[in-house]
């Protein structure tokens, strides 16, 4: 079954090229592109990269033994890891339900859902401080949810006792309802994951919004499972925004102080996260060492953003190169 | 594979859209849904495909005399063409076209070496065996279009079909597409719908044609038959251009049509017979083979004729001269009410 035909040459359209700024003949968006680049520039280094740079110099006033030294310190190191494990874990967790959450809010109809859409965006308003402290009051041992056991057992006590019968609870029976994460790794986890949890709704969202149905019907038409049509045709594009929003829920959860001070116990070497040590060398006038700490933590999250973009590019690379 | 369809109406909410269609498609035919935009072309071939579900009451669609009306989109084995073709655009042209045979249950998928041999086998058949590895953002339109029909008939569809096939291409390009995809229906024999609102392609390509209007079927038969001898105004006046003689010869109340190069022009009265009519040379619009001239009649109406270019250059016309015309077939038909 062969036949040819001769199709006529037709054009193919460039795949669009950032610009150099030494070529200067297309036509401008945006007038004045040595201006607007020069001041992007400007703007990026006075306001990011100069703070940085002071940053690292104030640390760079220790030797380097003495850093090596504030930095291994046992407090030092505990609550490193304790801000990145607890970040790394809400980042996840925001992973998966944000795009949950993206997906239904756009996907589906129902009541309120304009208002859920606007609820989303809560975490980002609210002052981080109150946030902390409204979790606490719910979460800790005495809070509505922390205390949930006790409260029940007393509640259901009351009744019976008005009823004339005697206590039908022992005190401690109920006590598996009492939130069990109190003042610990996981109370930290859950006021990063409120907070970071519009980063990754609010990227995922415009790319499902502007994604056309068609697509999906046409994996439908060629037989593929619903399952299929979302891990081979909806999830390769939505990655590159997904994995930014992620991205962006974790750094944000690293920088996070306001609320985790106001849940976490703040133990030092057990439960305090390294923003607060940080805060805490500084109430000691320890300049350099909270530098020191500063400058670690920038490095890690630097490493970790690093490593997650080389990831998309990486699977996106895959995916192509997979035949 | 057969295709019939049988009282299948569509409504989205107050808006009728199909009404009442009965349609019935031969083994191995190619046949053309041919009407303007809102004509209810697409959704029929959507309803068919099993994208979109008739109205609850409509009749079945059956292929091959089995009812799929109920059948999944996914399990009806048809292979369907978009419009904007929806190629997945981070799937290399290989991927595309292997897509539906990686997308088979484990149990029924073939092996990695015959998906190979598949798909390459499908690539020189669009004649893009050299394109395997380009994504479809480098690829020009009427490739686009070859890799989408590739990867439609990579899963061995029962029935082809096509929305819109040629819409989003240049003149060119389209004339060419529309030969191939005809010569390659004629290769591998699959039942194949198309939409299209070019009446020139539904004629040139099509066994035979359904011309539809406001959400029902005006004709359905081959090309000939239906630019002969139209059914309804409607259809005469969509297949190709027309002069328009209110209430002329003998239906009175109706409209005489006659296409511009059914009217033949002269220069003198006696040679065009009985029933000429005098008119000034208005316009000649000169358009390679065929020439356009434009008579003004007696009663300042405007006539359109066509005459070939070898006709043209013995007539030798000019602007402002009178010259006589006659009408060599005409048809007529009542005034339809319809909007």
């Amino acid at each position: 079954m062969t036949f040819e035909t001769e199709f006529a040459r037709e054009p193919v359209a460039p795949a669009p090229r950032a610009r150099s700024i030494f070529r200067r003949r297309t036509t401008r968006v945006i007038p004045g592109l040595p201006l607007t680049l020069g001041y992007t520039l400007f703007y990026l280094s006075a306001l990011v990269l100069l703070p940085l740079a002071a940053l690292a110099l104030k640390a760079a006033q220790m030797s380097p033994a003495e850093f090596i030294r504030v930095i291994s310190d046992p407090v030092v190191t505990a609550s490193l890891r304790l801000t990145f494990f607890a970040s790394t874990t809400a980042a996840l967790i925001n992973a998966v339900f944000g795009l949950i959450v993206a997906w239904v809010l756009v996907r589906y109809d129902f009541p309120f859902r304009r208002l859920f859409d606007a609820i989303i965006d809560f975490p980002f308003a609210l002052p981080t401080a109150v946030a902390g402290l409204t979790f606490a009051s719910l979460f800790l041992k005495d809070g509505w949810l922390g205390g949930l056991g006790p409260r029940v057992v007393a509640g259901v006590n009351a009744l019976a006792g008005w009823l004339g019968a005697g206590p039908l609870l022992n005190p401690t029976a109920l006590d598996w309802l009492t939130f069990p994460y109190t003042g610990q790794t996981a109370g930290i986890v859950i006021v990063l994951v409120f907070v970071g949890l519009p980063f990754v709704v609010r990227t995922v969202q415009p790319v499902l919004l502007e994604w056309d149905p068609e697509y999906e019907t046409a994996a439908r038409s060629l037989g593929a499972s619903p399952l299929t049509v979302f891990r081979r045709v909806i999830f390769p594009e939505i990655l590159p925004a997904w994995v930014s929003g992620v991205a962006l829920s974790f750094a944000r959860a690293v920088g996070e102080y306001g609320s985790v001070i106001f849940i976490a116990a703040n133990i030092p070497g057990k439960s305090q996260i390294a923003p607060l040590q940080i805060v805490t060398r500084l109430d000691d006038f320890q300049y350099a060492q909270a530098a020191a700490i500063g400058v670690v933590l920038l490095a890690i999250s630097l490493l970790v953003l690093l490593v997650i973009n080389g990831l998309e590019s990486f699977s996106r690379r895959h995916e192509r190169a997979a035949v | 594979m057969t295709i019939e369809i049988r009282d299948i109406s569509k409504s989205y909410g107050q808006n009728q859209i199909l009404r009442n269609i009965d349609l019935k498609i031969n083994s191995g035919e190619l046949v053309a849904l041919l009407g303007p935009s809102g004509s209810g072309k697409t959704t029929l071939l959507r309803v068919i495909a099993g994208i979109e579900q008739a109205d609850a009451g409509s009749g079945p669609v059956l292929f091959d005399n089995v009812d799929v009306s109920d059948v999944d989109l996914g399990k009806r084995r048809i292979g369907f063409v978009f419009q904007h073709y929806a190629l997945f655009k981070h799937l290399n042209v290989f991927e595309n076209v292997a897509f539906g045979l990686r997308a088979k249950p484990r149990r029924e998928r073939p092996n990695e070496a015959h998906i190979r041999e598949k798909v390459q086998s499908l690539l020189d058949l669009i004649q893009l065996g050299n394109m395997a590895q380009r994504f479809p953002s480098q690829l020009s339109g009427g490739q686009r279009q070859r890799v989408a029909l590739a990867r439609a008939l990579a899963v061995e569809p029962r029935v082809l079909l096509l929305d819109e096939p040629f819409g989003a291409l240049d003149a060119t390009v389209r004339r060419e597409l529309r030969r191939w995809l005809r010569r390659l229906h004629d290769t591998i024999h699959v039942t194949t719908i198309f939409v299209t609102h070019d009446q020139e392609e539904a004629l040139e390509v099509s066994d035979r044609v359904a011309v539809m209007n406001g959400g029902r079927i005006e004709q359905y038969g081959p090309p000939q038959e239906v630019y002969e001898k139209p059914a309804s105004a409607f259809v005469f006046k969509f297949l190709g251009n027309y002069n328009l003689f209110q209430g002329r010869g003998q239906g009175a109340g109706g409209e005489a049509l006659v296409r511009p190069h059914d009217i033949v022009i002269h220069r003198d009265a006696d040679a065009a017979g009985e029933g000429a009519q005098p008119g000034v040379v208005a316009h000649i619009g000169f358009g390679g083979p065929v020439v356009k001239v434009e008579l003004e009649t007696s009663d300042k109406s405007r006539v359109d004729v066509e005459v070939t270019a070898p006709t043209f250059r013995d007539l030798d016309l000019k602007r402002g001269e009178r010259v006589f015309f006659a009408l060599r077939t005409q048809q007529e038909y009542a005034h339809d009410f319809v909007i």
